[in-house]
């Protein structure tokens, strides 16, 4: 393709897939200048994989792409001084509110860290409310496997915040 | 230790967060200068998009797109004083061109609501022969080191008071782009090659000195200001926004303090990593 061809097909998939990226980042990130890093990495891996989102596997590539691009934004954060900024405005609200938002801050950024596969398996269950059959089929696996990766993913999620977290009770993969 | 809590609850709330009008304007501004950048770059320059956002993640789409705009301007005119008095605009790249190592101060700051700011001063040092080593403070403390090395085509992120560095291997292409990044002289170059109007005199630092002043289209505004007596680039400051917590801020940048041909040890530019520092997984 020609560079004006593949701006023409780039317009079309964000057309197509922008509100779709907008929704996933901002649950993903839930902090607006993390999104707008997130957002700028996305696009990047949009343009560079327009042959890809063309395909069948378009939406199993859109979830990688989102994903990547989350993961970079929060290791950028957390690489340059190895602490998130405090500017971050988290702390509006009661005290309860505030656990709460910095719980969720917790749980966002163990989720931009974990495999590529369970960061999606737990993407798609949790934040989207797909079913397996949905996830089996984005992630070319079977159900079981798709299970697996969650339940992994869960597992993992609990492991790391352990520091700084205390659960409820063992929470089964929902 | 926060309190008690349910993981699976905390995951389904994540998921019911919708993205507020704000972020959906911010994504849709985002994509909207991405792809205009498309039009007016080709392909081989895209990366710096990516360079720009690993570079500072205070500095995002607004300068951004200004590297882009300007990398893509491939003539700049130099003006000459026509009477002959004060600073020869076209003497001062051809004196700067050659140095072969040049260090100065770099400050950025940027303003919030409330009058609250934040401010990141750097000491850097750039080599055409070694490549470059930047040494950021944060009110008077070194918290980061950053080496480009562009001979062995790797750069280097270190973070002293963490003991953690990061190594990231780059082609030729994204040394050179980093390089010139950090070398004032392409910020000679990017000034001159607009259409600048000339500011006068005025002193600094003891030092008198002319200027010039150049627009990219409102957003963004450099100036230059070069000694009278020696043709010397003594100061550069650039005035417009960057993206930061989601918006727009004003922004102020300059670089001083320059050393033009500075007699520097070349062991400056080794990052020399003590061995108790631990690699950071690749970003």
């Amino acid at each position: 393709m020609t560079h004006e061809e593949r701006v023409a097909v780039f317009d079309r998939l964000r057309e197509k897939h922008l509100r779709f990226l907008t929704a996933v980042l901002w649950k993903l990130t839930g902090d607006r200048e993390i999104f707008a890093e997130a957002m700028q990495y996305a696009l990047l891996g949009l343009w560079r994989h327009l042959e890809k989102l063309e395909g069948d596997k378009a939406r199993s590539y859109l979830y990688r792409i989102a994903l990547s691009a989350n993961s970079k934004a929060w290791r950028n954060r957390v690489g340059r001084d190895g602490v998130l900024p405090r500017r971050i405005a988290w702390n509006e609200g009661s005290g309860q509110e505030t656990g709460r938002t910095e719980l969720h801050r917790a749980v966002r950024q163990a989720m931009a860290h974990l495999p590529e596969k369970q960061g999606r398996a737990v993407m798609m269950r949790y934040l989207e409310q797909k079913d397996y059959e949905d996830i089996a089929t984005s992630l070319g696996c079977s159900e079981a496997t798709a299970r697996s990766h969650v339940s992994k993913a869960v597992a993992t999620l609990k492991r790391r915040l352990a520091p700084r977290i205390q659960w409820e009770r063992d929470d089964g993969e929902g | 230790m926060m309190a008690k809590d349910n993981l699976n609850e905390i995951l389904k709330s994540l998921g019911g967060e919708e993205a507020p009008p704000d972020v959906r304007q911010l994504a849709e501004d985002i994509a909207g200068r991405f792809r205009r950048d498309l039009v007016q770059t080709r392909p081989s320059k895209h990366f710096l998009w990516r360079e720009h956002i690993m570079r500072n993640r205070m500095v995002q789409l607004a300068t951004a797109a200004a590297i882009l705009a300007v990398v893509s301007i491939g003539l700049y005119h130099l003006g000459v004083s026509p009477d002959g008095a004060g600073v020869a605009w076209g003497d001062v790249l051809a004196k700067v061109k050659n140095v072969p190592i040049v260090t100065y101060k770099f400050r950025l700051t940027m303003s919030y609501p409330e009058g609250r700011q934040w401010i990141d001063e750097s000491d850097v040092y750039v080599s055409k022969e070694h490549g470059s080593r930047i040494d950021s403070y944060k009110e008077g403390q070194l918290y980061m080191l950053k080496y480009l090395l562009p001979a062995r085509k790797v750069a280097y992120i270190v973070h002293p008071q963490l003991k953690r560095y990061f190594e990231r291997t780059l082609s030729d292409e994204q040394a050179a782009a980093m390089v010139e990044q950090q070398d004032p002289r392409q910020w000679l170059e990017w000034i001159l090659s607009w259409d600048y109007t000339k500011l006068g005199r005025s002193e600094i630092d003891g030092v008198e000195v002319e200027g010039i002043e150049a627009k990219r289209e409102d957003k963004e505004t450099l100036r230059l200001w070069v000694d009278v007596q020696t043709n010397w680039p003594v100061r550069i400051e650039s005035e417009g926004e960057m993206m930061s917590e989601g918006q727009l801020r004003p922004s102020h940048t300059v670089m001083d303090h320059f050393q033009w041909d500075a007699e520097i040890d070349p062991g400056l530019f080794e990052p020399n990593i003590p061995e108790d520092y631990t690699l950071s997984p690749p970003r």
